[in-house]
């Protein structure tokens, strides 16, 4: 009887702190999960409550400035429920390294086709045994391995296409960027993200003489990076 | 085969280590790093941990129990490594002092058995992550040995700590020192191609366009990773470690056929075998120049054993694991991959390589755990003997050195400029 009173308390208290976390950063109705709600309650500041899907506002601010509009729970030992509530804003620090089980997916989803060599790449991700949950994570090595599946997708994808038939210039790299990183991404690139892959395109790949080879670079490296890679 | 049993034991170790935000990426070090060690012969740091504690029988006490028969040593299951005071167990260790004609190898004339009590008889687990004795090992207050050791060997390598095993070392992400992170290689084929020491494919991205492209790709991700701190701040390791490797000359080949040959790995490139982590470490070592590689057996406290029979079993049942044998027949060999290794890295020209071969804790007469270990230190610049072993009790003598005393041993041995981690209570054993 007394466990159970005590599990009924917790959860009362449990989603009270929800209810009070939301009050603190999120009035209005957020989307919580895929971040294309505005960010209110993050306070007046300039930077604070940035939507992640607006390119041009700044990341929003780690920490809520507006104090929370919430019960607090004083628990047996006379400490607060809330207080080691991690106090951070709607719409950031919530992004997660995407499992390797989705990646065949996610491929197919933004270039049309799976690259051959992900199907042997179970190994270079310690992929998680089934029925079992492993969050993922990269080190240099696999980030090497990603980069190697993209390009292999990223060769077939560029292989035909008319699209990418001639060398990059600033404004068809700055379309097929801002094309491509809306797709692999989920949301619109901010002007800083297109510049630097518009940079690598006519810039930094410029030695490259195959054209198409060149254009594989650039999506190869706009899905090794951490928008395609995360939810 | 033994990867079954430790499934959920596994994914709960991965699970945590996830949870604390596990460390990746090596990072390309900025000015700061000292480079004095660059220049000179390169220095390679092997650590080989025995989770739960190794019996000093093994590390060089193994005369401290003949005359009780303690861990059913005898005069005839032991061996004396030259006329030092380091004896060791014939049939296991023995393997890597002696051939199999009987003669002594390299690492038999660089054998230092060195004892260090930290104080702990625990064991560090996921619920007593702050203490315990691979804690204390592991563990220099907020810093971590394995990182702080690798910044100050100095160098290059874009991957200058490493490990290997199915859970970060102490079983909790460990912190980088002065921009030297300390990330897990889970494949060996992806290692070679990270490193550029595969051979190259004509199809495959060019070394340096990748390096620019992955430049490009961490650009990209600044703000994710700036808004993302909690699971994304790896990341930024993870692509300076990726773009320096791609940005240096390929070293000389390391091929997989070779490893496996070596190691008789059966063709799988995954490190999830204890051999594959062996190889794993040769291949750090060789292609990308790592300073500090950590090896840490397989499961949780798997080396405890308390078993009792009319005395202790701990030495049976050890010895039975290590070999693969016995009731631990379905378990695979530890000790060849380890003598494949000693016998192919420990004399390589041109490289400095030092191994430790350690557990947290000895053993007991009664099985229990004794609050130190004793370890294997072996190095071209280590020399036989020991320094602070154990009693036939297992127990240390009063001003035996603590850990910092080990790292101190293991760095003066790495020839590190300095004392990082103050003097050396060993230094009779280095040259």
């Amino acid at each position: 009887m007394k466990l159970s009173l005590a599990r009924h308390l917790g959860l009362l208290a449990t989603l009270g702190v929800l209810g009070a976390s939301a009050a603190a950063c999120g009035d209005g109705s957020p989307d919580a999960l895929s971040g294309r709600g505005n960010v209110p309650g993050a306070g007046d500041g300039a930077n604070n409550g940035a939507n992640p899907d607006d390119p041009n506002t700044a990341p929003g601010a780690l920490e809520c400035t507006v104090k929370p509009d919430g019960r607090s729970y004083v628990l047996f030992d006379g400490s607060k429920l809330e207080s080691t509530r991690i106090n951070e804003n709607v719409g950031v620090n919530r992004a997660r390294l995407k499992p390797f089980a989705v990646m065949q997916g996610e491929y197919q989803r933004v270039l049309g086709l799976v690259p051959a060599s992900l199907a042997a790449a179970g190994g270079s991700f310690d992929e998680a045994p089934e029925r079992w949950f492993a969050e993922a994570q990269h080190s240099g090595v696999s980030l090497n391995a990603i980069f190697d599946i993209s390009f292999d997708g990223c060769l077939q994808y560029t292989k035909t296409a008319a699209d990418f038939a001639a060398a990059p210039t600033t404004e068809t790299a700055t379309t097929m960027c801002t094309t491509l990183m809306r797709k692999a991404w989920s949301k619109t690139a901010a002007p800083e993200e297109i510049a630097a892959c518009t940079t690598l395109a006519t810039t930094k790949l410029a030695s490259e003489p195959d054209v198409r080879r060149r254009w594989t670079y650039v999506c190869a490296s706009i899905l090794s990076s951490s928008q395609f890679l995360t939810f | 085969m033994i990867h079954q049993p430790k499934l959920s034991r596994r994914g709960l170790l991965k699970a945590i280590a996830a949870a604390g935000g596990a460390a990746a990426g090596a990072r390309i070090l900025g000015p700061l790093v000292p480079d004095a060690m660059a220049a000179g012969e390169p220095s390679h740091f092997v650590h080989i941990f025995f989770n739960g504690g190794l019996n000093a029988l093994f590390a060089g006490n193994a005369n401290q129990y003949l005359t009780a028969g303690t861990f059913g040593v005898t005069s005839t299951n032991i061996k004396r490594l030259g006329t030092s005071d380091v004896y060791t167990d014939a049939s296991t260790f023995g393997q890597f002092a002696f051939d199999a004609a009987g003669k002594p190898t390299f690492a038999h004339d660089h054998w230092a058995a060195i004892g260090l009590k930290h104080g702990n008889a625990l064991h560090t687990t996921p619920q007593n992550l702050n203490s315990g004795g691979e804690h204390a090992i592991i563990r220099n207050g907020g810093n971590c040995y394995l990182t702080q050791l690798a910044y100050y060997m100095g160098g290059d390598s874009a991957f200058k700590a490493v490990y290997f095993g199915d859970r970060p070392p102490a079983y909790q992400a460990q912190p980088a020192f002065m921009g030297v992170p300390i990330q897990r290689i889970v494949n060996l084929a992806d290692a070679i191609k990270a490193a550029g020491s595969d051979t190259p494919d004509p199809n495959a991205p060019n070394r340096g366009l990748a390096a620019a492209s992955l430049a490009a790709s961490e650009e990209m991700s600044k703000r994710e990773i700036t808004t993302n701190p909690g699971r994304l701040t790896p990341l930024t390791d993870a692509y300076d470690s990726a773009v320096a490797s791609l940005n240096k000359a390929a070293p000389p080949p390391v091929t997989l056929a070779e490893l496996n040959a070596a190691y008789n790995l059966g063709g799988k490139t995954t490190t999830d075998s204890y051999a594959s982590m062996l190889a794993g470490a040769e291949l750090m070592i060789r292609a990308a120049g790592t300073n500090v590689v950590n090896i840490t057996d397989f499961g949780l406290a798997s080396w405890d054993f308390h078993q009792v029979s009319n005395g202790s079993l701990n030495g049976s049942y050890s010895r039975q694991k290590m070999l693969g044998q016995g009731i631990f027949g379905g378990a695979a060999n530890r000790i060849a991959p380890i003598k494949t290794f000693l016998d192919r890295m420990l004399n390589t020209p041109g490289r400095n390589v030092v191994v430790a071969i350690s557990g947290e804790l000895v053993r007991l007469p009664s099985g229990d755990h004794g609050d130190g270990t004793v370890a294997v230190l072996l190095g071209k610049n280590v020399k036989q003997g020991l320094s602070y072993g154990v009693t036939s009790q297992s127990r240390f003598a009063t001003g035996t050195p603590g850990v910092p005393g080990f790292w101190a041993a293991a760095a003066a041995a790495l020839k590190v400029p300095g004392t990082p981690f103050g003097a050396n209570p060993h230094a009779s054993l280095i040259v």
